[in-house]
């Protein structure tokens, strides 16, 4: 069973229909990544599944279970008891999701007495021995030290110690290194990628860069403005780019190996207080046609890789029957209406 | 290359920290052509900012000279030498928010380099309008305030005031580090198309290796206030010879699944980033460089000829070029 599953999020902010229709999966230990452009609902998607959106939000989802449990039924104490606890969250700014009052040590430390009832100076050992593992020198020395203290690497590790104190079920994290240069970055991920394997944590990796997507992630599920529009294995997505922006977004990206006249996606990304009626992406997809006016439901490419784009249906005329290693022919998302 | 645009020698820059001077810039020699993009790498902290502020003028030297189209420039503007400066030089910065006045519209904020060039009125207000077009921004974005524009339209306007005045550099600090790939790629290619229809030379300061290699002739490699290595990028980029050219190089993630690099970074945490002091000896790379040796910690090495036409600064430069390639060298010794 997996660990987490949601259906058809939905999440609108006053006017703002930020999260539209986004759909997501996730086994135990597995890492996927959530890939889009900024404002495409990234966030809100995160802040949702903490049970961290503003009381003014209206959130719903068809289905939404994580560790067996229905998450739609939740209270707000039932929240406070996991969030932290069995879901934790690295956030996509440091400095402002740090307490500027308290020491890192503190910090790191609340989590296990809030949720482990754990004495205070038991925590304060367990935050210490984290901020070793985490590669800070001098460890009880930084663990007395303020957030302005520490460079933009370290509070970024300071940030992951916080997140993984209690082991979580599932960690998400909101564009951990887009801060960073290339080799703090790395330093980052390296220590991500020990942590989901000492400890079996699922992770959800929120980021718009490719390389550190193929870098990190087991699957993966790319949105745009406010729905998820491609997901499958991360090999399937990067061999089989099925959804035109997925294909747009990589020929975006500069390569180190071949320099190449990068291509550039034409115009801007809906206004999500109105947003379009048919498919998000037509209005800059240069493969649209009469149908693309419809609202294309999510339509199978592969076995567990969706592409919400006509172009996958049936009865399109080329694209999919040659497909190798394609069986289903239904298409799966609009046997729910 | 004739007579370089912009001649920097023994450029330094140190700021007090506690008992010692932190030493942002530390002996940096550097020229730039007419027309040529110089692109500038290194890790965070490590200096690029700060030489390219000293060269905008906008930060004042500790000691070396900077030299601009054949004139020495004093250590600090005058008003007028500034004014005459930035007529020649111009900065395009990550956050172009902070670069623009919030209580000027866009087309107000265009016409301002013009301004001091003695270009008024009806003549400012249609080069103004012509770069609107030429950055692909809407006529109606002249109306508006920097708040009311996203990322990618602000970076845009930064880059047409950047140009308005036709400069013969234009410093690009992290022009696009704050903006979504798709933008990234539009930026990208408006800077590039800019700089060659206008000839003009550029330094161009970025995290991400791809877009250097892609836009710039030749690359500088920076670590902790110093030129580690600088040459033609290609050969920069496919025969690093200073070991941290190396590190930097493997730690860039290419987006090919098929070819993870994080497992075999295998030293990537070992050393927190300390900051460059004034008082330090030797090379500042050895904590962190695998290839150290007890003579690396006493003297600093100086930047030499490699055999692929760029320059080093490694003591061990010889040793480098005698292996056929570097990284096989550093994967032996593990
Ligand atoms: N005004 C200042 N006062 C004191 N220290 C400073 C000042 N400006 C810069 N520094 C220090 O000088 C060093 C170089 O800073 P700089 O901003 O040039 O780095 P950078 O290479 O641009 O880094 P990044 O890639 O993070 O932008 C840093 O250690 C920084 O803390
Ligand atoms: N608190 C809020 N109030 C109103 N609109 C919001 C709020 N938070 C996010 N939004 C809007 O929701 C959309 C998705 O935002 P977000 O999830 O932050 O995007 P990203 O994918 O960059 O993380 C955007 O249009 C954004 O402006
Ligand atoms: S549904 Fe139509 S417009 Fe939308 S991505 Fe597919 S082809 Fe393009
Ligand atoms: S001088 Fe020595 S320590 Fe410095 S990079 Fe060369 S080999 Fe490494
Ligand atoms: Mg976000
Ligand atoms: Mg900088």
């Amino acid at each position: 069973m997996s660990l987490l599953n949601l259906e058809s999020l939905q999440v609108s902010i006053g006017s703002v229909q930020a999260v539209r229709d986004v759909s997501l999966s996730l086994q135990a230990g597995e890492c996927r990544a959530l890939v889009g452009e900024s404002g495409c609902g990234k966030s809100v998607t995160a802040m949702s599944l903490l049970g961290l959106m503003p009381g003014a939000a209206k959130t719903t989802a068809q289905q939404w279970q994580f560790a067996g449990r229905d998450m739609t039924q939740l209270t707000e104490r039932d929240w406070r008891q996991l969030r932290g606890n069995q879901i934790a969250m690295i956030f996509q700014n440091p400095m402002t999701a740090l307490d500027p009052t308290q020491t890192i040590g503190a910090q790191i430390a609340e989590p296990l007495r809030i949720h482990k009832g754990m004495s205070r100076r038991d925590a304060k050992m367990r935050a210490i021995a984290l901020l070793e593992r985490l590669a800070i020198a001098n460890p009880a020395q930084r663990a007395e030290q303020y957030p302005f203290e520490f460079s933009g690497g370290m509070l970024q590790r300071a940030m992951i110690a916080m997140a993984v104190v209690c082991e979580p079920e599932l960690l998400i994290a909101d564009e951990p290194t887009t801060a960073l240069d290339v080799t703090v970055q790395a330093e980052v991920l390296c220590l991500l990628q020990e942590m989901r394997e000492s400890s079996g944590t699922a992770m959800l990796f929120i980021t718009h860069d490719l390389g550190v997507v193929a870098e990190i992630a087991d699957s993966v599920s790319v949105m745009y403005a406010g729905q998820t529009v491609e997901s499958g294995s991360l090999n399937q997505v990067f061999s089989t780019e099925a959804h035109p922006y997925t294909q747009a977004l990589k020929r975006a990206v500069p390569s180190l190996e071949n320099p190449r006249p990068l291509e550039a996606i034409a115009g801007t990304p809906p206004d999500l207080r109105k947003p379009p009626t048919g498919c998000g992406f037509a209005a800059r997809c240069s493969q649209r046609m009469a149908v693309c006016e419809q609202a294309p439901p999510p339509m199978p490419v592969g076995e567990h890789h969706l592409a919400r784009c006509w172009l996958w249906h049936e009865d399109h005329p080329q694209r999919w029957r040659e497909k190798e290693g394609f069986t289903k022919t239904s298409v799966i998302g609009s046997s729910r209406s | 290359m004739t007579s370089p645009f912009i001649k920097v020698s023994q450029l330094r820059c140190h700021f007090k920290s506690g008992e010692n001077y932190l030493a942002a810039v530390d002996g940096v020699n550097l020229q730039i052509g007419a027309g040529e993009v110089l692109g500038l790498v290194g890790e965070s902290g490590s200096g690029k900012s700060t030489l390219g502020r000293i060269i905008a003028g906008l930060q004042a030297r500790s000691a070396g000279t900077v030299c601009i189209d054949g004139k020495d420039m004093p250590q600090h503007y005058s008003r007028r030498q500034f004014r005459e400066m930035s007529t020649k030089v111009q900065m395009v910065f990550q956050d172009s928010y902070a670069s623009l006045n919030p209580r000027m519209t866009i087309l107000a904020s265009l016409q301002e380099p013009l301004w001091s060039l003695g270009v008024r009125g009806k003549a400012a207000l249609d080069k103004a309008m012509y770069w609107l077009d030429r950055v692909g921004l809407p006529r109606s974005a002249g109306e508006r305030y920097p708040h009311e524009l996203s990322g990618g339209q602000r970076q845009r306007i930064g880059i047409a005031r950047a140009f308005i005045a036709e400069p013969q550099l234009v410093i690009c600090d992290e022009p696009v580090s704050a903006l979504d790939v798709s933008v990234q790629a539009q930026i990208i290619n408006l800077l590039q198309e800019l700089q060659r229809e206008h000839n003009t030379a550029m330094l161009f300061i970025a995290h991400d290796l791809a877009v250097v290699r892609f836009l710039a002739s030749r690359t500088a490699v920076m670590y902790l206030g110093e030129i580690v290595e600088i040459g033609p990028t290609t050969a920069v980029f496919e025969s690093p010879r200073h070991p941290y050219t190396v590190k930097l190089l493997a730690a860039h993630l290419d987006g090919n699944p098929r070819e993870r690099v994080l497992g075999s970074l295998a030293d990537v945490k070992a050393v927190a980033n300390k900051a460059p002091l004034a008082s330090d000896s030797g090379c500042r790379f050895a904590p962190r460089c695998q290839l150290a040796i007890a003579a690396c910690c006493e003297s600093p090495p100086r930047l030499l000829p490699s055999l692929v036409d760029t320059e080093a600064a490694c003591h061990r430069l010889a040793l480098i070029e005698e292996g056929s390639s570097q990284i096989e060298l550093l994967s032996e010794k593990e």
